[in-house]
């Protein structure tokens, strides 16, 4: 569970447990008010009955009966009932209502002096009236009508408001703590997206200064110093292949010149051609080394279009210097919108290295020095095909195909380093374009290039 | 010939001292950029290299001020910034080309040959080809049909140079294929069509007098009018 709906469910569910045992409080306690009211007024009419029949002389038990009859003090469906010390009744209202009595309650009346319990929907209140000549007693009972009809109303609005507002908390308690925590998300959605190539991304932080804020600004220097020591390393690769070119060009001169000297003799010229050899090599690693480490950075927007057949062209002439047998056997599939299609946006020269490398390696890897060279459109997007008949790569080493330093079985014996797939794929995938590998026939090799628009 | 060099490592410096001298050119070097500027006298050398990370004043501001007083004598910038924008602010302050090191002499020498050569051939007269209201402007492979300018890939423009360059004949695929791509590239027919039919949108989509045309079974011709 997301710490987003722990908090919301947790503030939610206490508030529904308060609130409820709050309501279930304020009902008690006004149940408990009202029947302590209510025994009140039972016990100021009890007494007050007693008292007009004891000591009003000019008052019998029919005048008190009209009396009760017109009092407006009368409560609803009430009943009195007054005895005197030997248990007798001496007074009983005209009413209808019953009052279930017995002597054990008059006894405990005489012993407790006021009693009050309740008898179905009536409560009855009994109250020990001691003169000096004589003891008396009353039972009173009625029913609260009114008191009960307040406390009905009381507990719908009670149960009314839990629900209400129940529903109420839950509702703005998710939209509160999803809106307070939205910038830990925001942060989240930041940091998931960050790379190697978007290192310079950072955190918006507003003026609030809570703990998300602090934990925001405390990434943003995390970050700075990340990019920085990161843009350190890059630099270094940098510095260091450009500060090897000039020594590498020492060497390579005085080898060249060396060869070139007549009183050189043979032996020493294979030798010195060996090392140039190996010169060379180390010129290539140096330079995409550079290429890799300049790859790295961000990815641009490129404004530039350039029509790909033609820097496959381009790109053909150029490893046709280096590989001057190397034959291209090239066509290209007519479609309607080929010609949009051949439009890319990118770096121009970034591109011509991927196609070099892809074409490089066709030629390497071949068995007869051909490569044959597609271009066609699938489903809005440009392919580039090369192929070449050779050794194929096994399952194992296709999938560390584009890992650098990566060389498969079949180089042995061909130069290189295993860095050329690597270029190919950082550059591709800068252009939002992708390369893969497959073996579409036995001893086939090839290579898509894939552009997406 | 003579050819000033501007290059701070003294063993670099004397190798392409020796190779230039064993291929018959006079070689004066130089060490620092300040130097270079203060004992430059226009029109004494034939090319000129320079390194650019040099000291006193670096190889861009040197070639710079060499322009300032000599816009003849190509410049060939030699260095390890391989990067387009280094490669581009040398071509903006005046260079005629650019050779990243480590080079090979043999590339060298070919770059000095063409540079020297490029000196040597006069300004080529303007040739322009004129098919109905087409024009091609070859040495700035440029091509406007009404007047206006069509941009071409120059593939393209070497198709619509292979197509106006035959007169109005009619060339077959196979030659075309041919003349348009060098040995090291074979294609189809097909590609041949493609790369018309590019062509033919670009210059006669919008226009009601068609000039490329197919005659089927052979090939293509350029003409005014069928």
């Amino acid at each position: 569970m997301t710490l987003k709906n722990r908090i919301s469910l947790l503030v939610s569910l206490l508030f529904t447990v308060l609130f409820g045992l709050a309501s279930t409080l304020i009902f008690v306690l006004y149940a408990n008010f009202r029947k302590e009211e209510f025994r009140d007024r039972l016990e100021i009419k009890a007494l007050s009955n007693i008292k007009l029949l004891v000591n009003v002389k000019e008052i019998d038990n029919q005048l008190l009966k009209i009396i009760d009859q017109n009092s407006i003090n009368k409560l609803y469906n009430e009943k009195t009932l007054v005895f005197d010390s030997n248990y007798h009744l001496i007074y009983s209202s005209i009413d209808d209502a019953k009052i279930d009595w017995s002597i054990n309650d008059l006894k405990y009346l005489k012993k407790h002096k006021t009693l009050f319990k309740q008898q179905g929907d009536y409560e009855v209140y009994g109250v020990f009236y001691d003169t000096n000549d004589k003891d008396f007693y009353a039972l009173i009972s009625a029913s609260d009508n009114y008191g009960k009809r307040k406390l009905l109303y009381l507990r719908y609005i009670l149960i009314i408001s839990y629900v209400f507002f129940t529903a109420i908390c839950w509702i703005a308690t998710s939209f509160t703590v999803k809106k307070a925590m939205n910038p830990l998300g925001i942060f989240h959605q930041k940091i998931k997206k960050i790379n190697e190539n978007n290192l310079d991304t950072r955190v918006l932080i507003k003026s609030n200064r809570n703990e998300i804020d602090l934990i925001a600004n405390e990434f943003n220097f995390m970050m700075d110093r990340i990019e920085i020591s990161y843009q350190k390393q890059k630099e270094f690769t940098a510095h260091a292949s450009h500060e090897l070119r000039t020594p590498l060009s020492r060497i390579t001169s005085q080898i060249e010149n060396t060869i070139s000297k007549q009183e050189t003799d043979t032996e020493s010229k294979a030798f010195l051609r060996n090392i140039l050899t190996d010169v060379n090599q180390l010129t290539e690693l140096i330079h995409s080394l550079l290429i890799l480490s300049k790859l790295d950075n961000k990815k641009h927007e490129y404004k530039e279009a350039y029509r790909i057949d033609e820097i496959l062209f381009s790109s053909i002439e150029k490893i046709n210097k280096t590989y001057p047998d190397f034959v291209i056997l090239f066509g290209i599939e007519e479609n309607e919108n080929l010609e949009s299609l051949l439009e890319v946006r990118g770096n121009k020269t970034l591109l011509e290295i991927a196609i070099v490398n892809i074409l490089k390696n066709a030629c390497v890897y071949s068995d007869n020095k051909q490569a044959v060279v597609n271009i066609r459109s699938q489903e809005n997007n440009l392919i580039i095909s090369v192929s070449n008949t050779g050794t194929t790569l096994d399952d194992e080493e296709q999938k560390n195909l584009f890992q650098p330093f990566m060389r498969g079985k079949n180089s042995k014996g061909t130069t290189g380093f295993g860095l050329g797939l690597r270029i190919v794929q950082r550059i591709l995938v800068l252009h939002k374009a992708s390369i893969s590998y497959c073996t579409p026939e036995p001893n086939t090799n090839q290579f898509e290039v894939t552009f997406h628009f | 010939m003579k050819i000033l060099l501007l290059e701070d490592d003294f063993t670099l410096s004397k190798e392409i001292k020796d190779f230039l001298s064993s291929k018959s050119f006079e070689c004066y070097s130089f060490y620092d950029g300040g130097l270079l500027i203060k004992h430059y006298v226009p029109d004494t050398y034939d090319m000129i290299i320079l390194d650019i990370n040099v000291p006193g004043k670096n190889g861009i501001e040197v070639c710079k001020a060499i322009r300032e007083t000599d816009k003849k004598t190509p410049v060939l910038m030699l260095t390890a910034f391989s990067e387009i924008d280094d490669k581009l602010n040398s071509f903006q302050n005046g260079a005629d080309d650019y050779l990243v090191k480590p080079f090979h002499f043999e590339e060298l020498f070919a770059r000095i040959s063409s540079l020297l050569r490029r000196k040597e051939i006069p300004q080529q007269i303007q040739q322009k080809i004129v098919v109905r209201d087409m024009e091609i402007l070859e040495s700035e492979m440029k091509v406007f049909r009404a007047g206006e300018e069509i941009k071409l890939t120059p593939k393209e423009f070497k198709l619509i140079l292979i197509l106006a360059n035959a007169n109005g004949n009619v060339l077959s695929k196979q030659y075309i294929a041919d003349k348009l791509w060098d040995y090291h590239i074979e294609t189809n027919q097909n590609t041949i069509e493609v790369y018309i039919n590019f062509l033919r949108k670009k210059i006669d989509k919008d226009h009601d007098i068609k000039l490329i045309h197919t005659k089927i079974g052979y090939g293509y011709y350029l003409k005014e009018e069928e």
